[in-house]
């Protein structure tokens, strides 16, 4: 019975421990995106692009980047950059695609980074992403840009199991939302800008 | 002489106040692309509105009681919409795909409102005695006249929306959340911006 009283708190730092190790992974979740995207636009039917998602693999991140936190994440940043760059260009253009020469420009994007922080209002956790993209047309790059945003919303009522997954969802929409909002505009400028240039 | 104009031109300023869409908002629902990527334009469209006014009664939830709280009136009776520059709206819409030409020679799209009316709805803060104009919603009906070898097609439709656009909100599953601006709406920007998608929205679904 002795035994069992002086193993107990040992149990129990290696359970907490073991726990910790095993990170919350983060995957793509369409539904995450399906409301905020247009699908009423006249999309560019003959020209193509070309996306190229350069993101690493995983992109594994401790709760408000404490090293001593017990929570930790892996966001499948590969997987959620390609499908969430496909889905905003998705919107202007019917065909995209990862190689072709005669593509009206080239866009080479990466999810470089992502910070969760707890926040004061219970519920909501802070979501920043930073987002690398360059665009090349007619073999001459026309944008390169490092977006660092935080991903906006707030819950009021939270029914989920976890805030975790209101978290990943905010996650989701504030990375469509940086393409939407702020690489769009400067998407479009550059382009104008570039105007009178050939295929890339 | 000049007074008196002046104060006919006040006069009529109270009971009515003139909207002449621009195509502004209607640009928003375009594909930017096509316009900056200068994609190649094979065929042309002609679009015509006719030159009437049309007026848009107003109704809202501001009774009598609360023009005790709130004694200036925010909005006008009436808006008077020109229908001529519903062309405007149809050149937005056309203009992705053809190069648009605004008349009604040859084959040509007629785009004519024909009634419509606004209803505002204020959020009545009474103790602190603050309006707040929380939506606007306009309902108009309209005619689409496709006239093609001098013969003429036409369609009607009715359309109702509000200053969220059509957009459903942007809630998770299980979870209300908000990025919303909680600031008053600016009523005739807000005017301007739900005829214009709604014309746009008219002519994208026929």
């Amino acid at each position: 019975m002795r035994t069992l009283f002086t193993l107990f708190p040992i149990l129990s730092a290696v359970l907490i421990l073991l726990s910790g190790c095993s990170a919350t992974q983060i995957n793509y979740n369409k539904s995450s995106i399906e409301r905020n995207l247009n699908k009423n636009i006249n999309k560019i039917q003959k020209l193509s692009i070309v996306v190229n998602d350069k993101s690493p693999k995983n992109i594994i991140k401790k709760l408000n980047e404490l090293s001593i936190s017990a929570v930790t994440y892996n966001l499948h940043a590969s997987e959620i950059n390609s499908n969430v760059s496909r889905e905003f260009f998705n919107q202007y253009f019917k065909n995209i695609t990862t190689e072709d020469i005669n593509a009206l420009f080239t866009v080479n994007t990466s999810l470089s980074d992502f910070t969760i922080y707890n926040s004061l209002v219970p519920g909501n956790q802070i979501v920043t992403l930073t987002l690398n993209i360059e665009v090349i047309k007619a073999g001459k790059v026309i944008l390169k840009k490092i977006y660092k945003k935080e991903a906006s919303g707030m819950t009021i009522v939270e029914l989920n199991l976890t805030a975790t997954e209101t978290t990943f969802k905010k996650l989701h929409k504030g990375l469509l939302k940086v393409y939407e909002v702020d690489f769009k505009k400067d998407l479009l400028k550059a382009l104008a800008d570039n105007k009178s240039k050939g295929k890339s | 002489m000049k007074k008196i104009i002046i104060h006919m031109c006040l006069i009529a300023s109270i009971f009515a106040d003139n909207i002449s869409l621009t195509g502004e908002y209607a640009d928003l629902n375009g594909n930017p692309f096509k316009k900056v990527l200068n994609i190649k334009k094979d065929y042309s469209m002609n679009v015509f509105s006719e030159n009437s006014k049309i007026t848009f009664k107003v109704t809202s939830n501001l009774n009598k009681d609360s023009y005790i709280l709130i004694p200036i009136q925010e909005h006008e009776k009436e808006y008077i919409l020109n229908n001529k520059s519903v062309e405007n709206i149809s050149a937005s819409f056309y203009t992705e795909d053809y190069k648009v030409n605004k008349t009604n020679q040859g084959d040509f799209i007629e785009v004519n409102i024909l009634s419509g009316k606004i209803n505002l709805e204020y959020l009545l803060a009474e103790e602190s005695e603050i309006t707040y104009l929380e939506k606007v919603t306009i309902n108009m009906n309209l005619e689409i006249i496709k006239h093609i070898n001098n013969k003429a097609t036409k369609t009607t439709r009715s359309i109702t929306m509000d200053n969220t656009l059509g957009k459903t909100g942007d809630n998770y599953d299980w979870a209300i959340t908000t990025d919303k601006d909680y600031s008053s709406i600016d009523l005739m920007n807000s005017i301007h911006e739900i005829l214009e998608t709604e014309i746009y929205s008219v002519l994208k679904g026929i």
